[in-house]
């Protein structure tokens, strides 16, 4: 199954943050199109990001003040900008990791009940 | 990014745009590159890094979104964007702006008329706690009449819910300094008088109960008589002035702003110690309705507890002078002040709303068919990936910068406006004379036209949300098409401004027709060549003041340039009023349920002077004095009330009016004349009784003289031949009897000027809308037309086929509008005089016209349409 994270702002927005802050945190300054790969192949192909919703949420996390930017010359010598973990966003990324195991915990246990006939 | 970027971000977004635009196309590079080393083609690999990215124009704002204060930002980019929109189409912006400046400066301006004159408090402090009081009988009729002194005597004794009440009335004394005596308006007041009002003298004090008694003469002046006439003299107070040829020490100067009453004027107030000498004093007598009487209440006091406090002294005054009808009637001082122009000011509140809604419309409509022109840009925006609630909100952007800069430039229009406004209604309106733009204004002016902007600016939107941008971009060249809704709704809206100006145009034929009635309408007199002037002459004492006003008779009749002179009290459109009771003797009538009557005094020659017709019997005469018999006339309305079956001539009445002696004088009616109008062109004639001034105690005279020279030079020798019987007898109110009438006419004609004004603004701005819708849809039918002819229609036929959808809309909206016209129009009752609020000849009238214009505004589209080249008509397609 893959899932394509939207931006519906009530829904996944947060997990998308998360997934930002920590693929920056694993693996160091990257520019967009390398977090969307990194997601896709960390989820073992079942997160797909959307570009249409990447681009914004790293302005929008970038504004927060958890990431920062700045255009740089890639590997293969293109320019590009490229996002960079801030401390402020290292303690955001330990913030909502917490928080989101206790609903993962929270869900699965709701999920192991058994259903009425 | 910093916050200074971010604010940068509001004005230069377009760097912000091209680096989020190279930052999308890195990606797509990367993509497309890792793409191809899968194995695809450069266009298959660029293909589909493109549909995993979809619509790049969205996500791109998205980004500023994320980059910006997007709210502000789009909004200013929006305001920035129908600025530009508005200098492409300048015709266009300059006919909708003018139409907008016309409603809103309309709007403003009555409404700070409204404001000014029905809201804004009087400049008194706490003045909402000021009560204006006044004496009630149900017997005949209802009359509300000013209070005795008896009367007030006792409110200020006895009350507990006001804090302080006042009596006040007005009229002149003499001034006299130097050689030439002026007569100055003045108020007899009781003490408290400036108290109940809260203000102080800026010089001075004010009055005290001690200084109400007889033979006090003191004075407090106003801060125009203070600088005019004594020429801001600093000693002034202490001075001793002579005023009514007494000597009279000024106590205090008013400040410049303190006007009480109202515009009147007033350069003196004196207290009533002067209604109080004599052995038979005003001051005394509970039959002498005479006073004003306003009162402060008490802070802790609603005005139906006051109201319940003056019932009990009025029942206490019914038991002790045995009258079993007498009462007392409260009303806010503001109220009471503003009630006779309240209705006209509504009135002419809702035409100009209803004129604000016609303008309105028709600048919606024009937003629209300009929305059309602009469906294919439209069009192409949505396909490029641009939301259609992102363009619904440039659009209502666009209109609502229409509207405020047309608020705007409407209120400095109603700024313009005010000054010729005050000029036109002084005399009519009160407090006019403070009419400027406030903040009240400002706000409300520019909140209606942010209202009234988004309502109407709505309008171009609805068709934008149904924009199918596909179809719209199939019908190449062609001009845009929003579809057969869109053209139902501009012939809608022009149907509903059709209605809305005939209601508009029939209230404003009534008042016309009103004003042309009362115009036309015969006082009773004659009004050309006659001047009138008043005399107050310096001796006060009888009866020797009575020989002064014969000689003075004497003097002004045998002046070179006089044809005929007489006087009169009250004088025709003078600004008095004199009723009494009278009794018919043999008649029977309960001495408490006497009928009352209007009363004059006049001098022989009055009615020929005047241009009164004289029924039957004769004028008073010289010889018509308290020696002789009592005599009296009375005029057609008086005979056709109490007579209506037998001569009244040789009947005796009994007016209860003094004349010297204690009982009233039985008079023999002598003579019949017509019917005269007192105070206004519109009243009905009143029943009458005029009786010698030889035969009545102490009322003053105005003189009625018909000149035979221009009234300008005569007035010069007047003064002199009666400075020559009394030297300190001023000459004052010298007009001519024209002018007199005429003041009373400034009213209705500024109704009449406005409603009219508006009416006609209305009729314009629908003639133009209908030529829009008509020449709109008649060039959508262009294509229909071609084919029409190609088959054999006739240039007639299709000059009748667009004029016939012209006056469709007209039919339907005068139907509605004679509809609502006749709903409507009742409230202009009081405001008619001569005609009926439902006058047929008017509802018929104001329909032709408006049909008329209809017919004007269509023929023009209808015959350009009618001279369409059918070939190139189809060519078009």
């Amino acid at each position: 199954m893959r899932n394509t994270l939207m931006a519906t702002r009530d829904r996944l927005l947060g997990t998308l943050d998360l997934l930002v802050l920590k693929c920056l945190a694993r693996v160091g300054d990257m520019h967009g199109y390398g977090i969307v790969n990194w997601i896709q192949q960390a989820s073992e192909d079942l997160l797909h990001v959307e570009e249409g919703s990447l681009y914004p949420a790293l302005h929008r996390i970038e504004q927060a003040g958890w990431i920062a930017s700045e255009w740089k010359a890639t590997a293969t010598m293109r320019r590009a900008r490229v996002y960079r973990l801030t401390a402020a966003g290292r303690r955001q990324l330990q913030r909502e990791q917490e928080s989101w195991s206790r609903v993962a915990r929270g869900v699965a246990a709701v999920l192991k009940q058994g259903n009425a006939r | 990014m910093s916050w200074t970027r971010r604010f940068r971000g509001l004005f230069r977004h377009d760097a912000l745009d091209a680096e989020a635009a190279e930052e999308i196309r890195t990606h797509l590079d990367m993509r497309i590159a890792d793409l191809m080393a899968e194995g695809l083609s450069p266009a298959e690999a660029r293909l589909r890094a493109l549909r995993a990215f979809g619509n790049r124009a969205a996500l791109q704002e998205d980004m500023r979104a994320a980059d910006t204060f997007q709210t502000v930002a789009s909004v200013l980019r929006d305001v920035r964007y129908g600025l530009r929109q508005f200098r492409r189409n300048p015709l266009f912006t300059a006919v909708a702006m003018l139409t907008l400046l016309l409603g809103i400066g309309a709007t403003s301006l009555v409404f700070s008329i409204v404001d000014t004159v029905l809201v804004r408090p009087l400049p008194f402090p706490q003045s909402n706690r000021l009560m204006f009081i006044e004496e009630v009988r149900h017997h005949p009729g209802t009359v509300v009449d000013a209070a005795s002194y008896p009367d007030f005597f006792d409110i200020r004794d006895r009350t507990r819910t006001f804090a302080s009440v006042a009596s006040y009335h007005g009229g002149h004394v003499t001034f006299s300094s130097g050689d030439t005596p002026v007569s100055v308006a003045s108020q007899a007041v009781s003490a408290d008088f400036f108290r109940v009002l809260g203000v102080k003298p800026a010089l001075g004090r004010d009055f005290t109960r001690a200084d109400e008694r007889a033979g006090r003469h003191v004075a407090v002046i106003s801060d125009a008589f203070w600088r005019r006439r004594l020429h801001a003299d600093p000693t002034a107070v202490g001075r001793s002035i002579l005023i009514a040829g007494q000597q009279t020490t000024i106590l205090g100067v008013m400040p410049a702003s303190f006007d009480f009453p109202v515009n009147s004027d007033t350069e003196v107030w004196l207290t009533f110690a002067a209604d109080a000498e004599g052995n038979h004093p005003l001051t005394a007598q509970r039959g002498v309705g005479l006073l004003n009487v306003i009162g402060r209440l008490r802070d802790d006091v609603a005005p139906s507890q006051a109201q319940a406090d003056l019932d009990v002294i009025a029942q206490d005054t019914r038991t002790r002078t045995a009258s079993d009808d007498h009462g007392f009637r409260l009303t806010p001082e503001l109220q009471k002040l503003t009630d006779p122009i309240r209705q006209p000011l509504l009135i002419l509140l809702a035409a100009v709303g209803l004129l604000l809604l016609i303008a309105c419309a028709n600048v919606a409509n024009l937003l629209l068919a300009r929305a059309s022109a602009r469906s294919r840009e439209i069009a192409v925006r949505v396909s490029m990936g641009a939301g259609r609630q992102r363009i619904a909100r440039q659009l209502v952007t666009e209109s609502i910068v229409l509207w405020l800069v047309s608020g705007v430039a409407g209120l400095l229009a109603a700024g313009l406006a005010e000054r010729f406004l005050i000029a036109l209604t002084q005399h009519t309106v009160p407090r006019i004379a403070a009419l400027h733009l406030d903040a009240t204004v400002v706000v409300v002016t520019l909140g209606t036209a942010l209202v009234t902007g988004i309502v109407f600016g709505l309008a171009p939107v609805l068709p934008v949300l149904r924009v199918d941008a596909l179809a719209s971009l199939k019908q190449e060249g062609r001009s845009g098409t929003a579809g057969r809704g869109h053209r139902r709704f501009r012939e809608a809206l022009i149907t509903a401004q059709m209605a809305v100006a005939l209601v508009l145009l029939v209230g404003a034929g009534l008042l016309a027709t009103s004003y042309w009635r009362l115009l036309h309408a015969d006082p009773g007199f004659h009004t050309r060549g006659l001047l009138t002037f008043r005399v107050e002459p310096s001796v006060s004492v009888k009866p020797h003041q009575t020989q002064v006003w014969h000689r003075l008779l004497d003097i002004v009749a045998t002046t070179p340039g006089v044809a005929h002179s007489a006087a009169v009290f009250p004088l025709p459109f003078g600004g008095h009023d004199i009723s009494s009771e009278f009794e018919i003797p043999g008649r029977g009538l309960s001495p408490d349920r006497l009928p009352l009557a209007q009363i004059y005094v006049s001098t022989p020659g009055y009615f020929a002077t005047a241009g009164v017709a004289l029924r039957e019997g004769r004028d008073f005469r010289v010889s018509d004095d308290l020696s002789g018999p009592g005599v009296a006339i009375v005029n057609d309305a008086f005979v056709k009330q109490y007579f209506p079956h037998d001569r009244a001539l040789g009947r005796t009445v009994v007016p209860n009016i003094s004349s010297g002696s204690p009982e009233p004088l039985v008079r023999t009616i002598v003579g019949v004349v017509g019917d005269t109008k007192l105070a206004s062109l519109s009243e009905e004639p009143k029943p009458s009784i005029f009786v010698p001034f030889d035969q009545l105690n102490g009322l003053p005279l105005h003189f009625v003289v018909e000149t035979s020279v221009p009234a300008e030079s005569l007035v010069a020798t007047l003064r002199q031949r009666v400075a020559s019987v009394d030297p300190q007898a001023p000459i004052y109110q010298v007009a001519t009897v024209e002018e007199l009438v005429s003041r009373t006419l400034a009213e209705p004609r500024f109704q009449m000027i406005l409603l009219v004004a508006f009416a006609v603004c209305a009729l314009l701005l629908t003639a133009i809308g209908l030529y829009g819708v008509t020449s709109y849809s008649a060039a959508q039918r262009t294509r229909e037309v071609g084919v029409r002819m190609a088959l054999g229609a006739s240039r007639r036929d299709v000059l009748r086929m667009v004029l016939m959808s012209g006056a469709r809309l007209a039919v339907i909206g005068a139907a509605v509008g004679l509809a609502g016209s006749l709903l409507v129009t009742r409230s202009l009752h009081a405001l008619l005089y001569g005609v009926t609020p439902l006058d047929p000849l008017t509802f018929a009238a104001m329909t032709l016209l408006l049909a008329a214009t209809a017919t004007i505004a269509s023929y023009v589209p209808a015959r350009r349409a009618s001279r369409i080249d059918p070939a190139e008509a189809l060519r078009l397609e």
